[in-house]
């Protein structure tokens, strides 16, 4: 049997891939981390200040708010975003009457721009004219009938619940990909053994797709991290700062404030925060099945 | 049907002292051109570019505005650069459009990238609208020598408009319009409810409270970001300290955090919380007009000029023109109205840097500026005007502007308080206030908090 052996003049067929990828990305990114060392305006007078943007972000009370939310939103996305993923798919495993129509019907939503469907929501929540206060009032649930992004107890549920929503099919595909590729013997087998619908989710269906599950949730997570479409079209961040994640915030420090160094420090802290998070779930909650 | 002229920045500037002007303006012009801009033109400094040569060089000008879709001036200048174009085959102009504040930060991020279109609309050099830093940067063009040498431009705008142009002794901009806001009263929402349109601050608060006991919304107002709430502020602070007072306490060099102020937010907080629709904070001034406003739904609105356009004529004929009331006790004695320079042109610096350019360009500009342009922004566009002596029809600038126009010109002018915030301490305090007028803070809460933006 033969062994794998690095060749160094097989590194010259990765230089092409390895320039692009400088170009765009590590080059950007360390200027990215680079600018967040100044004190800049994006045009003129860059000022040397050294971490002086990070120490400011530490007591940023808006931007260690934000980065609050986006764990909420995070966790939020894993339950139910994943999660709902998970059940959809385990129903479609096997082949049931309209399974191509529920395929698509899930998987539709996904290929809307984040934007249009931001705009969707926006008029769903409006008290006067939005179809889930309308409903509520049809079906004698005024009560609960509400100014959903006016309330700022409620707006960021109201903003994180349409990407979860949104993207549910996204997951619903990875997930319903892999679940098929399950043996069915493994079934089989555990039917024989007795066990019932729940223990074949729980000891079957979720051990074997957990390497998969473990990318849904690292996507969930980074997405959430990076979240800023839905908030920009629905609130703005607002009302008030209730809905401000750091990712809009980011946005309105560079360009609407101009403080180029400010928000090079964000940037690089929210690029931190998503490794760092990805990184430790992946060592917390990777295991090899003996 | 009489015509007059629309615009009148200086209130004491009357229509005489206008005539004055034009007629001084020209023969100004006339004997400039005698003592030797006529050298000035032979040089072609000022010369408009031969038209009509489709084979001559080609030129390529970028031109940035957030005259888009429904915006009333976006046809008269479309007209404009179309005819510009036919002129000038041998020119191709790129409208990029950026509808409302994206223009804002579409322009900051060309500026750091260093790619700032040839000519572009944006507001004043104020610090809240950031073009001073562009302006710093060397990235605007210095139109010093041009505006104060072109006979076009003599006589052309009052003294006060080249002040808002100039920064650092230098002109960086040509005005385009002006603003004025407008208070007005739905009569048909006051008559609903059988309520007497306010003359007096007491009769102000007493409707208020009369109109929301009888179920109507008071203020048909948004309350978020950069919203109305912002200009009901502004005109409750100006009365109670003054504006000179409260542009100083905005820009940080007076202490905000004082008795006067917390008055100042409680008198607020009686007269907007509450009183404005569930949804105010969560929606944009567009969707107030289309759910409140043109629905005759909401009793008061308070206003920049160029929102009335977007009334519709029948809700038009309902609104009367009100004059935002003293407060008894407070710093302004006598009436005023927040008014300003809004809109100005602006040419980058390599764009009159380059030979080719720097023609076409100057000469686009004197097109959007004329004075046949202006009389269309008016006319057209339902936006007061920054030329002089341009004569516009009334019945075509709209019954209502025109009584909303008329009662701000007679009056002296408050400058627009966020106007002397940095864009930084503005992104902080519109939230806050917008969290204000939903309630959350209590006045003297509310004004601590405005102690820590504006004293950092």
């Amino acid at each position: 049997m033969g062994s794998l052996r690095f060749r160094p003049g097989v590194a010259l067929f990765m230089l092409p891939a390895f320039a692009l990828y400088s170009l765009f990305f590590i080059v950007p990114f360390l200027r990215t981390m680079y600018g967040s060392l100044f004190d800049w305006n994006g045009m003129e007078n860059a000022r040397f200040i050294g971490l002086g943007n990070y120490a400011q972000l530490a007591r940023d009370s808006l931007f260690l708010t934000g980065i609050g939310r986006v764990a909420l939103w995070a966790l939020l996305a894993i339950i139910f975003k994943v999660g709902t993923a998970l059940v959809l798919a385990s129903m479609l495993r096997l082949p049931i009457p309209g399974e191509r129509f529920f395929t698509g019907a899930f998987f539709v939503p996904v290929v809307i721009s984040s934007a249009a469907i931001s705009l969707m929501f926006t008029l769903l929540y409006d008290p006067d004219i939005g179809l889930i206060d309308v409903a509520l009032r049809g079906v004698g649930l005024g009560f609960l009938a509400h100014a959903w992004l006016s309330d700022e107890n409620l707006a960021l549920y109201a903003v994180i619940a349409v990407p979860i929503w949104h993207t549910i099919g996204y997951f619903f595909i990875i997930i319903l990909a892999a679940v098929r590729n399950v043996p069915a013997e493994l079934y089989e087998a555990a039917r024989i053994d007795g066990a019932g619908a729940r223990t074949l989710f729980t000891r079957i269906t979720v051990p074997c797709l957990w390497p998969v599950l473990q990318v849904c949730i690292i996507l969930a997570i980074t997405a959430a991290v990076k979240s800023f479409d839905y908030v920009f079209v629905m609130t703005k961040g607002g009302p008030g700062t209730a809905t401000e994640v750091p990712a809009t915030y980011l946005f309105r420090t560079i360009f609407t404030n101009l403080q180029l160094g400010y928000g090079t420090a964000m940037a690089s802290t929210i690029f931190l925060i998503a490794l760092v998070s990805t990184l430790a779930f992946r060592r917390l909650t990777t295991f090899r099945l003996d | 049907m009489p015509s007059q002229d629309v615009w009148c920045p200086n209130a004491a500037l009357t229509r005489r002292t206008l005539f004055a002007a034009v007629g001084l303006a020209a023969a100004g012009a006339t004997g400039l051109l005698a003592a030797g801009i006529g050298a000035a033109r032979a040089e072609d400094s000022f010369a408009p570019p031969p038209m009509g040569t489709a084979d001559a060089k080609h030129v390529a000008l970028r031109f940035a505005t957030s005259y888009a879709g429904m915006h009333p001036m976006t046809q008269p200048v479309r007209a404009i650069i179309e005819q510009y174009r036919k002129d000038y085959p041998n020119v191709s102009v790129a409208i990029e459009e950026s509808p409302g504040d994206a223009q804002m930060t579409r322009i900051k991020i060309d500026a750091s990238s260093d790619r700032l279109p040839d000519l572009f609309n944006y507001w004043r050099l104020d610090p809240g609208f950031g073009l001073d830093q562009i302006a710093h940067a060397g990235k605007l063009a210095d139109l010093t020598a041009w505006t104060r040498n072109d006979p076009f431009f003599q006589g052309l705008y009052d003294a006060y408009s080249w002040r808002t142009a100039t920064l650092d002794g230098k002109v960086w901009g040509v005005p385009i319009n002006m603003f004025y806001v407008e208070f007005l009263a739905n009569k048909a929402v006051f008559d609903r409810a059988g309520v007497a349109v306010p003359s007096d601050w007491a009769g102000l608060l007493e409707a208020v409270k009369a109109l929301k006991a009888k179920g109507e919304i008071p203020w048909a107002i948004s309350i978020g970001k950069d919203s109305e709430g912002g200009r009901i502020y502004n005109a409750v602070v100006n009365r109670m300290v003054g504006n000179p007072r409260a542009l100083r306490m905005h820009a940080g060099a007076e202490p905000i955090d004082v008795p006067e102020m917390v008055r100042a937010a409680e008198l607020l907080r009686e007269l907007v919380v509450g009183n404005v629709p569930q949804d105010a904070i969560a929606i944009g001034n567009d969707s107030v007009y289309a759910k409140y406003v043109n629905n005759n739904r909401g009793a008061l609105i308070m206003d920049g000029s160029w929102i009335t356009p977007a009334l519709k004529p029948e809700v038009q004929a309902n609104m009367v023109v009100l004059a935002f009331p003293l407060i008894p006790g407070g710093a302004e004695t006598q009436q005023s109205a927040e008014r300003d320079l809004t809109s100005l042109w602006y040419v980058s610096a390599k764009a009159m840097a380059d030979a080719d350019r720097r023609p076409y360009v100057q000469e686009l500009v004197r097109r959007l500026s004329s004075r046949a342009a202006e009389k269309t922004y008016a006319e057209e566009g339902k936006q007061p005007i920054a030329a002089l002596g341009v004569q516009v029809d009334p019945a075509k600038y709209g019954k209502l502007a025109w009584a909303a126009q008329s009662q701000a010109l007679n009056t002296p002018a408050d400058k627009w308080i966020p106007s002397v915030m940095t864009p930084a301490r503005r992104a902080e305090f519109e939230p806050l206030l917008g969290e204000f007028l939903s309630g959350k803070y209590e006045p003297a809460a509310f004004v601590a908090k405005l102690g820590q933006i504006f004293s950092s």
